[in-house]
């Protein structure tokens, strides 16, 4: 074996060995790192103590309240499955709409609401002009 | 023209234009004058004493 | 293989004749696609359905986002080779992409605050995206920091690209990260080749782009990747001549 080829070697065995470390260390805090969690996991800690978590979902077509004049609004986020009413007063971002992905901070209040110090929109990975939009929204 | 008037977005749009091309700029001139740097100082070594 | 070749055209005269021969091409060529897919995609192409105009952010995020990445691939392998092959060459031009690397990660997240403030309704989050881009800039900072730091250049070649190497490690966690976890940032919109996620009159400027960044990349690497091996090679005959 020339030198070259074991320093070669090494490299390869501390990458590897490093690459496994951080597997293992990253799939054992996999909960953690999700930035969210969707409606149906949510429902199941609604009666535990709870701190601040986030909720992950669809806005719920038709489920958008607001006053008029006033922050305080009132939606439903949704995963198809379950779903959560959620309270919030503040401005919401530009991207918000019925049916858009919504990323909701807070905790439950004793009603079973959610209520939401913070909103953010999360946008899909799709771009197109609006009149390709339309075109797709009515063969669909 | 409807791009320089995007209302609220006109800031955040330019803002990324403008550091985008800031920091092409920038590295650019970096390796540049690195390499200025390397020359004059081999000059400067090479001198006849 | 024929490693003799290798090692001929991997010699300090030679790189420095070929990269100071490849740069002006480089530049020129890569400003050129900058220039038209800057115009492509902040005039041409059309507005988002739902973000407007502010979805041209993406013609300036992305390909700084792609090259924050691609600069530390080529980084690290840089650093193999340099490790592996004891080549002084490539150890000066791993060292001369780093600062590179650093803007390009600084000025993704940079747009990608100003894209993300206005759109998702805040700058910055702790998502596994946001997070492990952080990490590549913290990487890049590390790798300066030692070689800034360690005096004996051997010792300092050697220091930093084991740091270099070992962060290669995060290049497909922050490719992945938008797939494995639930992140507030989106998908990849291009990295499925076969069916992007976006029309042709919007992809069109943003492959420009990618492509004027990487070329122009090269470009700066060939100067400044040659502005080092000069410093490294000062004593020796051929460098008289340059």
């Amino acid at each position: 074996m020339l030198p070259r080829h074991k320093r070669l070697l090494g490299i390869l065995v501390t990458l590897i060995g490093v690459t496994v470390a951080i597997t293992l260390i990253l799939s054992s805090f996999q909960d953690n790192l999700l930035y969210y969690v969707t409606p149906s996991e949510a429902i199941k800690k609604i009666d535990d103590d709870q701190s601040k978590f986030r909720i992950g979902g669809l806005v719920e077509v038709g489920s958008f309240k607001r006053k008029d004049g006033s922050l305080q609004s009132r939606f439903v986020l949704t995963d198809g499955i379950e779903s959560v009413e959620v309270n919030y007063i503040g401005i919401l971002p530009d991207l918000f709409r019925e049916g858009q992905g919504i990323i909701v901070t807070g905790k439950f209040d004793k009603m079973k609401i959610f209520i939401a110090t913070e909103v953010l929109a999360k946008h899909d990975e799709n771009y197109m002009p609006p009149d390709i939009h339309a075109l797709k929204e009515s063969t669909s | 023209m409807s791009i320089f008037d995007m209302g609220d977005y006109n800031f955040y749009v330019w803002s990324s234009v403008f550091v985008s091309m800031l920091a092409l700029f920038l590295t650019y001139f970096d390796a540049k004058k690195k390499h200025k740097d390397a020359t004059s100082a081999i000059r400067n070594m090479n001198k006849p004493k | 293989m024929n490693l003799k070749k290798i090692y001929k055209y991997g010699s300090p005269p030679n790189f420095y004749r070929f990269a100071m021969k490849l740069e002006p091409w480089c530049l020129s060529l890569g400003l050129f696609l900058i220039a038209i897919g800057s115009i492509g995609g902040l005039f041409v192409a059309p507005k988002d359905y739902q973000m407007g105009d502010a979805f041209r952010i993406i013609y300036f995020h992305v390909p700084s986002a792609y090259l924050s990445m691609s600069a530390y691939a080529a980084m690290g392998i840089a650093s193999i080779i340099g490790i592996v092959w004891r080549s002084n060459v490539a150890f000066a031009v791993a060292k001369s992409i780093a600062p590179f690397g650093a803007l390009m990660t600084a000025v993704a997240l940079i747009t990608g605050m100003l894209w993300g403030k206005p759109m998702w309704g805040t700058a910055w989050v702790w998502d596994a995206r946001l997070t492990s881009e952080f990490i590549l800039l913290l990487l890049y900072f590390g790798y300066i920091t030692l070689h800034a730091t360690i005096k004996e250049q051997k010792k300092a070649d050697r220091a930093a690209s084991l740091l270099a190497i070992l962060g290669i490690i995060n290049l497909p966690i922050i490719h992945y990260s938008v797939v494995w976890w639930n992140t507030l940032h989106q998908a990849s919109t291009i990295s499925k080749l076969d069916s992007p996620s976006i029309v042709g009159e919007m992809l069109w400027p943003l492959l420009l782009m990618i492509i004027g960044y990487m070329i122009f990349f090269i470009g700066v690497i060939c100067r400044g990747g040659s502005a080092e091996v000069l410093m490294r090679e000062k004593r020796s005959n051929w460098v008289k001549e340059v």
